[in-house]
């Protein structure tokens, strides 16, 4: 299913009728699971016979799946995931890349227990999740290999929100509402923001400024800008009058 | 106290319990100016961390709210969106729905179109028995309802009655609209008052928490999708640009719709005969 998620991702990275992506899990239950420990452990196997070494500063060339995870980051649409069910060591480190992570409420697990196996999170767990809850508390998550309940992901901040109702529905929501921005001012901040702890401050200032401006004397924002006076319906207005009866009743 | 008065009056009768008056003359016809109002209603129940009950009337006995305008004055509502990311008609009536406010609709006069889709957006309805004309008279003007009526119809009154509700485009009494599950109840109009308050002061001296949390899982059962009530509202805004819906609307402005106060409230029951000189 790799393949197949690199290959979509780039088809809408590369297309302008589509602002916003949404990832969500197919099978009920589960949004992705993990790798198959079956197959990680013939690799292993085989990959021990090899005789093969990795030093710490070899440069790895990108599986589909680090193309996939690159992707989520670096196109310039928001890329929402919609945690349908279990979400865990790969599944979760993939929707670390997304911009957006939304679950919904269930008797389910998020997280990264690869410590329990003698590993460790391979594809991004150890660098994503510090830049996601900070550095303390990615040590302990990843330390613990104990993934969490939808509600605990919520507080801790794995995951942005937990819903009562359907991921989707909600990821739907947030999505049609970007949707509804320019493309030019999303795909502006998804890059400032994205790029604010891997660039020094007075770069990001600088960048921030440029991009400021140049959305400022484009066409789209200027009709947003001269259309909100007038146009704007939840602009504060006395369309509503209030009394206050409280006192007067037992 | 100020020299236009606003359209929606909040009157906080308790922290827990508000009553909304709608009062927009002539006729409470629905266009921006009633969708801002609910929007910045909206925006204080939200805020309100007390509120438990909101009941909405109307200060006109003769029309609770008329229907959508069609002269042109309904402003962005179906293009800018709202907080839900939904346009803002559709947003209001799916925030109605969606809060942890109990929202009551108690109904005298007419109630049509997309008057009728905001009373199915609450989450109970009282008519008075008397004094009730509700319907979707959309279909007899060349359109069809776009802000939730076929999607809450059937759930609320069967397929067979949401379908002779909505294509025979017809008023609708108090009686009627009772048996057929269109209003909760009807009531005698003399009692209808007491009886609305009296219910809504009950709920909102039960817990917030309860009232939520029961409400919310009704609504995992019952409510349409987001995606259903948007195809809704994006279909019936191509059907207002047919040319034979143009021709209807044309043929009901003239006869006196939104200005004729006799014609407002019997329009629906001629839409049969509309071609007849």
């Amino acid at each position: 299913m790799g393949d197949a998620l690199t290959e979509a991702l780039d088809g809408y990275a590369g297309d302008p009728n589509v602002r916003v992506v949404v990832v969500t899990g197919g099978a009920p239950g589960y949004f992705i699971r993990h790798f198959s420990i079956t197959s990680l452990l013939s690799l292993a196997e085989s990959l021990r016979a090899s005789g093969r070494e990795w030093p710490e500063n070899a440069t790895y060339n990108g599986g589909f799946f680090d193309k996939a995870m690159a992707l989520c980051e670096s196109m310039s649409k928001p890329v929402i995931a919609a945690i349908s069910g279990t979400c865990l060591a790969g599944g979760f480190e993939f929707v670390l890349s997304c911009d957006l992570r939304i679950a919904e409420d269930g008797e389910y697990l998020i997280g990264l227990p690869e410590v329990n196996l003698g590993l460790l999170p391979g594809a991004g767990g150890t660098q994503r999740l510090p830049r996601t809850i900070g550095t303390p508390a990615a040590l302990m998550h990843i330390l613990m290999g104990d993934p969490v309940s939808p509600r605990e992901a919520a507080r801790q901040g794995l995951v942005h929100e937990t819903v009562s109702g359907k991921a989707l529905d909600r990821a739907m929501e947030i999505a049609r509402r970007l949707s509804s921005y320019t493309p030019e001012a999303v795909a502006h901040i998804k890059r400032l923001v994205r790029n604010a702890t891997e660039m020094p401050l007075a770069q990001g200032l600088a960048l921030e400024r440029s991009l400021f401006l140049r959305l400022c004397i484009s066409e789209p924002a200027l009709t947003r800008m001269r259309s909100y006076e007038g146009a704007n319906i939840t602009s504060p207005s006395r369309s509503i009058e209030v009394e206050t009866r409280s006192a007067s009743r037992g | 106290m100020a020299e236009s008065p606003a359209p929606l009056r909040v009157i906080e009768e308790t922290p827990a319990y508000w009553r909304v008056v709608f009062d927009y003359p002539p006729f409470n016809i629905v266009d921006a100016t009633i969708f801002q109002g609910l929007q910045d209603l909206l925006a204080r129940m939200d805020a309100s961390p007390s509120l438990r009950v909101v009941a909405f009337e109307s200060a006109n006995p003769e029309f609770y709210l008329a229907h959508f305008d069609l002269t042109g004055k309904t402003g962005n509502i179906t293009t800018a969106v709202g907080p839900s990311g939904l346009p803002i008609l559709t947003d209001t009536f799916v925030r109605l729905t969606r809060s942890p406010v109990v929202s009551i609709a108690k109904i005298r006069g007419c109630v049509r179109g997309a008057s009728s889709e905001f009373v199915l957006a609450c989450d109970m309805r009282f008519a008075s028995r008397e004094n009730t004309l509700l319907g979707q008279p959309e279909v007899g003007v060349g359109v069809h309802p776009g802000g939730g009526g076929t999607e809450r119809l059937p759930h609320l009154v069967g397929r067979g009655r949401a379908l002779e509700i909505v294509l025979g485009a017809n008023d609708f009494d108090g009686d009627t609209a009772e048996r057929y599950g269109y209003v909760n109840r009807a009531l005698p109009d003399a009692e209808l008052d007491a009886f609305v308050d009296a219910f809504a002061r009950r709920i909102a001296s039960f817990e917030q928490r309860a009232i939520a949390a029961a409400k919310n899982l009704i609504n995992q059962v019952s409510l349409p999708s987001a995606d259903q009530l948007l195809g809704a509202l994006n279909s019936f805004q191509t059907a207002l640009k047919w040319p034979e819906t143009q021709q209807r609307i044309q043929i009901l402005l003239e006869r006196g719709l939104q200005r004729d106060s006799d014609f407002e409230k019997q329009w629906p029951a001629l839409l049969g005969r509309l071609f007849e000189a």
